[in-house]
């Protein structure tokens, strides 16, 4: 009874702090689970999965309302991190503990770096992007594609006050890069915004708020192609699963209720602390140095 | 362009909709796998953890495991991002966008053939 209380506390926690600081909950989630509680690598992974699915249900069903998310363009790639997904799933049941602590390290590093870069939220990008990528007319293939797929939008910036226009670029790159992002997230148990938000926002020129709230969208889709994976293998722990979603649910909830308080300088110091320190000893318990 | 007063307009209902299957689908989520937990720690016993298999739901349920019905919770979860792509695939087939009609229907087929797979 007590662990499953702390278990629902660390669901609300991971999602709430994890949407406050824009990196998601599950790179908190896992290690915590294997390292502090210790699930097996497997079924924590099945766990996380269907958090962030939840996570992105909760948040998404406030967002898709505002033009801050591309459904159309979430559509699209949604394709690519499926597959992705499917196949990363597929292959995290045939890696061990340490392999899989290894790639969660890097992870968790990326998503360290990622916290501390997003104070500095470029509003001098936000200007019309894409706007000169008209000079790419040569690609008469591509072009017709893009007309057809409409995926150019408009969203209202509050801090600029007025409605910014962009056009989304580099659809096949932004296609593959979608479908590693599956992959990572199929493997781990995490979102894969890590990859994917910075994908549509520096490849594709999509605006960061924008990528954000796409990549929180698809990302339901994606994880439910590889929590199907891990519940037909018997690796989703229905009791372990249900108290994390139900801290996910009330933690999601309240992380879009405070959205706009940014978080000061000092609490993203705490948290990259929290990130690597928590990486360095999953890595530990991996390789047996630590019980 | 492509954001005329209509489209925009219509896009936004459809979005509306979106906002209400995923806020249903968590709601209901939640509600069954709080059920399942209470139901665990007040009531029955269950000898396993593991989410019960699709095949033995009906027969666990009826035997008040709390397992299965948090599982069928669980599922629900799993499956809202699902009904949300078939209500969109909706939308835009009365748009008669039949661009998107497509892409949706390939994420769709792709979600339920991964789901086929897993089950071998």
């Amino acid at each position: 009874m007590p662990e499953a209380l702390s278990l629902v506390l660390l669901g609300s926690a991971a999602s709430f702090f994890g949407s406050m600081l824009g990196i998601g909950g599950g790179v908190f989630i896992i290690p915590m689970l294997t390292v502090v509680f210790g699930v097996p690598i497997h079924d924590a992974i099945g766990a996380s999965l269907v958090s962030v699915i939840a996570t992105s249900t909760v948040t998404g069903s406030t967002k898709v309302r505002s033009r801050l998310t591309n459904v159309r363009l979430a559509m699209v790639l949604e394709i690519a991190t499926t597959a992705g997904a499917f196949i990363g799933a597929l292959l995290s049941l045939q890696l061990n503990l340490r392999v899989l602590a290894a790639v969660m390290f890097v992870v968790l590093i990326a998503s360290a770096v990622h916290m501390i870069r997003r104070e500095s939220e470029p509003r001098a990008s936000i200007k019309e992007k894409g706007s000169e990528g008209n000079a790419e007319t040569d690609q008469s293939l591509a072009q017709r594609i893009r007309s057809r797929l409409k995926l150019s939008d408009s969203y209202y910036d509050e801090v600029l006050k007025r409605d910014v226009r962009y056009q989304v670029v580099r659809m096949p790159y932004g296609f593959g890069l979608s479908m590693f992002a599956g992959a990572v997230s199929g493997l781990l148990g995490i979102g894969g915004g890590i990859v994917k938000v910075p994908a549509m926002a520096g490849l594709m020129r999509v605006p960061m708020k924008v990528a954000s709230a796409t990549s929180n969208l698809m990302i339901g889709v994606t994880a439910c192609a590889s929590a199907s994976v891990f519940y037909a293998h018997g690796s989703i722990d229905a009791p372990l699963t249900a108290c994390l979603l139900l801290g996910v649910v009330v933690g999601s909830f309240l992380g879009m209720r405070l959205v706009g308080r940014a978080p000061t300088m000092h609490l993203r110091m705490l948290f990259t602390a929290v990130l690597v320190l928590s990486g360095v000893l999953m890595l530990l318990k991996a390789f047996g140095v630590t019980p | 362009m492509t954001m005329n007063g209509v489209e925009g307009e219509s896009m936004q209902a459809l979005n509306h909709r979106v906002a209400t299957v995923l806020r249903v689908g968590a709601g209901v989520s939640a509600i069954l796998v709080l059920a399942g937990l209470l139901l665990m720690a007040f009531g029955s016993s269950a000898d396993s953890n593991v989410a019960v298999p699709l095949h033995k739901i009906g027969q666990e349920v009826s035997s008040l495991n709390p397992i299965a019905l948090i599982t069928i919770g669980i599922l629900v979860m799993i499956l809202t991002p699902v009904a949300r792509v078939a209500v969109l695939v909706g939308g835009f087939a009365s748009r008669r966008d039949l661009v998107y009609v497509l892409v949706g229907l390939f994420v769709l087929v792709s979600l339920l053939v991964s789901l086929a797979l897993a089950w071998r």
